[in-house]
């Protein structure tokens, strides 16, 4: 037996991978790699160099182990109910020697809860933050604290959940297919070459070294990333920012306002506090901004844009089927690097959402 | 020598029946397993027709008790009109099926605009918007969720008529407030639901859609809250059962996208 997610219906893909070999060479020069994946969005140069920096095996967490990290992931994916993101983990997890009986086994406690203390404390959490209904406040914290983990792990912790979430997203929105990844680790050659392949995937999961910012942060959410002052998490996220806001494929106004009705559905008033400000300085007075996102629409916007505010309203929680039949209505309305990048804003929307209210801002 | 072959011989039979025995074995525990997940996936999915899916998802993870908060929410009641006399010219089996019909056209314009059906209360619906999850545009929701009903109801009158069987109509009144949302009952049985005066109100607005004539009707609390873009006319004023002020409703004429055609067509 494969995934549990298996019957969790799925549209055909939204997008044609395009591959582009210049792309590509730029992706791993500045990267160090360009896996296969990367040319489903290529159209949107920011969004593959942002998913390959936040590859949470990739130098980034300095403090939390990799089974705490493979638990939330599945946790994770689960909540979003992301085929593609749970039999990536799943599969990494049966290479790396997992039998399918210790996965089987593995999932059925994670159903049950009956996991060791640590273990079912970062669960839980890993579980209330991906659904934020209602938000995760710092009283959420309490019983990771409580199990044994410090503040730090309990940063790395969070953010491996918006981590997921943002793949989950990418991955789910535009009905990536999974079934090659769901059947990859039964097949002969994965079964024959799986001591050289768990290998090379210990290989490839590199522990990160504390990192600087290259200039303090700025603009919106900066209070947040100074939260990871010193971490490698920090600047992966920071520069990730800076490229969504420099991209010109989307408008700027637009994209702050996807990231505000974001922020609004969850009810997180920080993130509303500093997209406020990116909206000000756009030149969108605090009333007319208010008035679109209290209705998804209004003056000043076009039809475009008001199918990009509900768009982002419909990926705060949602079942996979329905979301991708939204995605395809706005697929049918927008160029391919446009939809790229609105997918790519909801998706780092949605976890910097979460993340701020998990992380609140020392007093 | 013999001897040492014999012993050979029957340790490798007797590994190689322990290995047969505990592939059996391994066997077993596989399809024990692969049934205990397929039966957990029938139960969830069962569950999922008794109460909102995400009700089900926090009911297994976080237990009984942890389904219930006070939340500002958006209820709707739909009614039939007329289902005593329809009952009447109706037998059983055609009145379940129209009756499905309607809940079904109610359910599916519901869920389209992120609202739950709570309840059927025989042939009313209670449904909640924002009970559940945050929802800061839930008025805009119920409203829309109204119209679309209306515009499915439509559709569903024309295959009646094409069926030889009468049209139905529906009155739906929404209102705005406080309740207490959760897992409500005995020990033995409970749903999940909102309770306190949202909720009769709601009710008390939907049986004024009659009274006025109207088959969409929202309160006040509802306009405050709603999409300046909606058509709204209010209507007078009337007294209702259990409320100390007379209630101000709007009937819902048209949604913004109208609005917007109108005014773009000058």
């Amino acid at each position: 037996m494969a995934s549990p997610l298996l019957n969790v219906s799925w549209d055909q893909c939204l997008l044609e991978p395009a591959p582009d070999r210049q792309a590509e060479a730029t992706l791993r020069r500045e990267t160090g790699a360009a896996p296969g994946w990367v040319r489903y969005f290529l159209s949107c140069p920011w969004l593959p160099r942002a998913a390959i920096r936040l590859g949470i095996d990739n130098k980034l967490l300095v403090h939390l182990d990799f089974p705490t990290v493979d638990l939330i992931a599945l946790v994770v994916s689960q909540e979003h109910s992301c085929r593609y993101c749970y039999a990536v983990t799943r599969m990494q997890l049966r290479i790396l020697g997992m039998s399918e009986e210790r996965m089987q086994q593995l999932e059925q406690r994670l159903a049950s809860g009956d996991l060791e203390p640590r273990a079912a404390a970062a669960a839980r959490f890993a579980r209330r933050m991906s659904r934020s209904t209602p938000l995760v406040t710092s009283q959420d914290l309490e019983p990771m604290r409580a199990a044994g983990y410090g503040d730090a792990e309990i940063r790395e912790i969070a953010f491996v959940v918006a981590c997921i979430a943002f793949f989950n997203r990418i991955c789910t929105i535009p009905a990536l297919p999974p079934q090659s990844w769901e059947q990859l680790a039964d097949r002969w050659f994965a079964r024959l070459f799986r001591p050289l392949l768990a290998r090379s995937m210990r290989g490839m999961r590199k522990r990160g070294q504390p990192a600087l910012f290259a200039r303090p942060p700025e603009g919106p959410f900066a209070g947040l990333l100074r939260q990871f002052e010193g971490s490698p998490i920090g600047p992966v996220l920071a520069s990730a920012l800076e490229d969504l806001w420099a991209s010109p494929i989307l408008s700027r106004h637009c994209k702050a306002l996807m990231f505000a009705v974001v922020g609004r559905g969850l009810g997180c008033e920080r993130s509303r506090e500093e997209v406020a400000r990116v909206l000000e300085a756009d030149g969108l007075p605090p009333v007319d901004a208010e008035r679109i996102l209290a209705h998804l629409g209004g003056p000043g916007l076009d039809a475009d844009e008001t199918a990009l505010l509900a768009f982002a309203r419909d990926t705060i929680w949602y079942e996979p089927i329905q979301i991708q039949r939204r995605a395809r209505e706005l697929r049918e309305r927008l160029s391919a690097a446009q939809f790229v990048e609105a997918l790519g804003v909801v998706a780092l929307a949605n976890s910097l959402c979460r993340l701020c209210a998990a992380l609140p801002p020392p007093p | 020598m013999n001897y040492a072959y014999a012993l050979v011989l029957l340790a490798l039979t007797a590994a190689a029946g322990l290995f047969a025995w505990q592939q059996h074995r391994l066997q077993k525990l596989r399809a024990s397993v692969e049934a205990s997940a397929v039966e957990l996936q029938r139960l969830q999915q069962s569950c999922a027709l008794l109460a909102p899916a995400g009700v089900v998802e926090r009911l297994f993870s976080d237990g009984l008790e942890s389904i219930a908060e006070h939340k500002v929410f958006t209820a709707m009641f739909t009614d039939l009109v007329g289902y005593t006399a329809l009952a009447e010219r109706l037998d059983p089996k055609t009145l379940a099926g129209v009756l499905n019909g309607y809940f079904q056209l109610v359910s599916d314009s519901v869920a389209e605009h992120r609202g739950r059906v709570g309840t059927f209360l025989g042939d009313g619906i209670l449904v909640f918007f924002g009970a559940l999850e945050p929802n800061p545009w839930q008025c805009d929701d119920a409203a829309q969720a109204a119209l679309a009903i209306r515009a499915a109801l439509e559709r569903y009158n024309a295959e009646l008529e094409r069926a030889g069987l009468p049209r139905i109509a529906v009155g739906v009144g929404i209102h705005r407030g406080p309740g207490l949302a959760g897992l409500i009952g005995s020990r033995d049985r409970r749903e999940y639901t909102v309770v306190g005066p949202t909720l009769n109100l709601a009710a008390r607005v939907q049986a004024l859609t009659r009274e006025h004539g109207r088959d969409i009707l929202l309160t006040e609390s509802v306009r405050e809250q709603l999409d300046p873009r909606f058509e709204l006319m209010p209507m007078p004023a009337v007294p209702v059962k259990g409320i100390a002020e007379p209630v101000v409703t709007y009937a819902v004429l048209g949604g913004r996208e109208g609005r917007a055609r109108m005014k773009a067509e000058g």
